[in-house]
């Protein structure tokens, strides 16, 4: 019997199980996010989830390459056994190392993303062929490196996947002199938005911005909501700044708030 | 905040959508001639939003039966960074769902159903003006 | 061999210098190595996030280019490599009574220049 076809016990078992027999194979991972992780002859070369940005993503969302000039990129590419990584290089679009570069970043991004969803169930298919990659990594390099950032996160932010569903505003305070990178996500951070939402809107990976927002957060100079636990309220909204739900007395530090910073919890006085 | 504040339940299914579904940026509810309903917006023109999707949703609903089609379930409209889906919630009215890449359309179809049902639910009350 | 650690590898030609690799100045995830002396890429990407930020707050204009770390046999240098998109960190170790700094330096500006923009 084969490594894979015994029920492994969690998806990076699973993984080294697919790796041992050098699978191609696309695993469906059920949860919130979900996502597919893309296998060649065992190893990661792709992960596709809502909850991080794809390479595409950020290469057009960041305006590197022209969504147009992209997309004639791809089409072109597969004929004649050209890769999109020739195709681009070709065109003068992005050199291999940048293409490499730019994969390699979604690829270990979206596995953190991944690892922020509650990843109870999956699926193993045949292979799909995820069009843009460029390496391939073993999978216990990408589990490596997920924990290291989950760990990180823990140590700046708190819970990660807290921070995942917390929405982010901007504090009101006197302007300070900061990287262009971070005024961007105080300028993106409107209080309607995750760190997820503000990767898309930025075309930046989730991690880098939950690692700016922490730097942020640091300075005063973004606030937020404990994020309501679970399935969102259905209770009524009241109008005015968002309001959450008190979370039971958790293990992690509370956030810190400035004094004269607007209450956390809902205030049935409103 | 811009947020359109109506102390209204359907805002509150809005929302709810919009918290559940990863990539769920802005809705709008409209009427099928264009009026707007209610809406949980950002940085989009509701107004405008509810007459463009009255109006694609019109245009959808006769390219389908010209094509032999029947019973239109959604228009997806999909641009290098944007998703928007017009999908009705009954004969009289429609629900228009910003997204950006990253949508979880998955999710969204999974979800989908229950909100319409609930905002057709509330929007049954509504008395001819 | 990937496309970035073929390119590294060319690095390796001048005097002095054991070892390469490319970062996320962000992150910290390595996207390629050569040669046998490493960085710690976390380590380098937290020390000039450190120190970019401390300038930055301390007024001084644009953004941080390099960090020069002298030890008693070795120099570790880490560039800045800014591009569209979360800056890139190219760090080389150099065998002290071998590498010319000002040499290397140059190259690795030629590297970020051809390779990345």
């Amino acid at each position: 019997m084969k490594a894979a076809d015994a029920a492994p016990r969690n998806l990076p078992a699973l993984l080294a199980a697919l790796h041992e027999d050098e699978r191609d194979a696309a695993v469906i991972v059920g949860g919130t996010p979900g996502g597919t992780i893309h296998l060649r002859q065992g190893r990661i070369v792709g992960v596709d989830t809502p909850g991080a940005p794809s390479a595409e993503s950020t290469l057009l969302k960041s305006g590197r390459v022209e969504d147009s000039a992209w997309a004639m990129a791809c089409a072109a590419s597969g004929s004649g056994g050209n890769t999109l990584r020739d195709e681009l290089r070709r065109r003068d679009l992005l050199t291999p190392e940048e293409f490499e570069i730019v994969c390699t970043a979604a690829l270990f991004d979206g596995a953190f993303a991944l690892a922020l969803g509650s990843a109870a169930e999956w699926e193993v298919r045949g292979p799909s062929r995820p069009v843009v990659t460029a390496r391939a990594f073993a999978p216990h390099l990408v589990t490596a490196e997920t924990t290291r950032r989950l760990a990180t996160i823990t140590e700046l932010w708190g819970s990660a996947t807290e921070l995942a569903r917390t929405r982010i505003r901007t504090a009101n305070t006197s302007p300070v002199r900061l990287l262009p990178r971070h005024t961007d996500i105080l300028e993106a951070a409107n209080g309607r938005r995750t760190p997820r939402d503000i990767a898309f809107a930025l075309g930046r990976g989730t991690y880098a911005v939950m690692l700016d927002l922490s730097h942020l957060r640091a300075l005063g100079l973004i606030e937020h909501d404990t994020p309501p636990l679970g399935r969102p309220s259905t209770a009524p909204r009241m109008p005015g700044p968002r309001t959450g739900t008190p979370s039971p007395a958790a293990p992690a530090p509370l956030p810190k708030r400035s004094p004269g910073a607007r209450h956390p919890h809902r205030s049935d006085a409103v | 905040m811009p947020e359109i504040h109506q102390p209204e339940p359907l805002v509150e299914v809005l929302t709810a959508l919009r918290e559940g579904v990863m990539g769920v940026s802005e809705t709008v509810i409209s009427t099928v001639d264009g009026l707007l309903v209610a809406a949980d917006v950002d940085a989009v023109h509701a107004e405008s939003i509810a007459a463009l999707s009255a109006a694609t949703h019109s245009l959808a609903h006769r390219m389908a039966h010209e094509a032999g089609g029947t019973g239109l379930r959604d228009v997806t409209t999909r641009s290098a960074d944007r998703h928007v889906v017009v999908l009705a919630i009954n004969d009289r009215a429609l629900l228009t769902i910003l997204g950006d890449d990253g949508l979880d359309l998955i999710r969204l179809q999974h979800d989908i159903h229950t909100t319409l049902a609930h905002l057709a639910k509330i929007l049954k009350g509504d008395t001819p003006a | 061999m990937s496309s970035v650690e073929a390119s590294l590898s060319c690095l390796l030609e001048l005097p002095g210098v054991t070892g390469v690799t490319l970062i996320d100045a962000v992150t910290g995830l390595t996207y390629g190595e050569a040669g046998t002396n490493g960085s710690d890429p976390v380590e380098c990407s937290r020390l000039t996030a450190l120190i970019g930020n401390g300038l930055n707050a301390a007024g001084t204009q644009g953004e941080l280019e390099s960090v020069v770390i002298t030890g008693t046999n070795r120099l570790l240098v880490v560039a800045t490599v800014p591009r569209q998109g979360d800056p890139l960190l190219l760090t080389a170790v150099l065998e002290r009574g071998q590498a010319n700094l000002a040499l290397v330096l140059h190259h690795l500006g030629l590297y970020a220049a051809e390779v990345i923009a």
